[in-house]
């Protein structure tokens, strides 16, 4: 990777290339290293609608980094329209106890849903509007987006 | 009408998950999957309507059954009317309110 480095002496339209030069091999960087590999293990949806903290879902994973970036394909439960699948991404982020994902349904409505990890699997639960109404949801499929 | 029922997870996969080129039962089998078994049911049954909860397992015989009761219980539930939420019931009292207003005027 070939990287611009500005000096006062430069003149403003160097700097200018420099800066778009630089721009250029940062995202061309980025797309080499963003991946989308599924890394669940389901052979079918999963239903997370009405699942507790005492009684999460448990989403088995193939594999997991602690340090990854991973995208959850939802869907909401009943929806005829196909394209009601929904995408939230979240940090692996293993060390915290819980966290709170923020997706939309039906591309109306915003739902959050809790998750934490358990035995390197991915558990959800508390899937709801703001409304506090339980959303009836599927997880159609977990895929790593960054190592 | 095939159903895989996988007991660890607590979820159930029908033929239509299986990738076009698999075949059913070879492909839900993997061991990467943890499929418990495959329960064949009649296909009266509505597949949208199936859920993991509908099956009985039997802990002596290591077996799941499918609980036709359970199912159709699941069907008279989604058939129940749902009570109206606020927002809806804020409507429909304006609306009413409206027509009251409406009817007055007349």
């Amino acid at each position: 990777m070939s990287i611009y480095k500005a000096i006062m002496s430069h003149l403003f339209s160097t700097f200018v290339d420099g800066m778009n030069q630089n721009a250029e091999e940062l995202e061309s960087h980025l797309a080499e290293s963003a991946t989308w590999i599924r890394v669940d293990n389901l052979s079918a949806p999963i239903e997370i609608t009405g699942a507790t903290m005492e009684n999460g879902t448990i989403i088995p994973l193939s594999e997991y980094a602690q340090d990854g970036v991973y995208a959850i394909k939802f869907k909401t439960i009943g929806a005829s329209d196909s394209r009601s699948s929904q995408f939230a991404i979240i940090a692996g982020n293993r060390g915290s106890s819980a966290g709170t994902i923020l997706a939309a349904a039906n591309g109306s409505s915003i739902f959050t849903c809790y998750r934490t990890w358990f035995q390197d699997n991915l558990v959800l639960y508390n899937a709801q509007d703001t409304g506090g109404t339980t959303q009836p949801l599927s997880v159609m499929g977990i895929y790593k987006i960054k190592d | 009408m095939k159903v895989a029922i996988n007991k660890k997870y607590k979820y159930i996969t029908l033929e239509e998950h299986c990738p076009e080129d698999e075949v059913f039962e070879d492909w839900v089998m993997q061991e990467k999957f943890e499929t418990h078994s495959i329960i064949n049911l009649t296909e009266d049954i509505e597949k949208d309507n199936l859920r993991f909860e509908q099956f009985d397992y039997d802990e002596l015989k290591d077996t799941f059954t499918f609980n036709a009761d359970k199912y159709n219980a699941y069907l008279k539930l989604l058939n129940k009317p749902q009570p109206l939420t606020e927002e809806e019931q804020r409507i429909l009292d304006l609306e009413l309110a409206m027509a009251a207003i409406l009817g007055g005027g007349m």
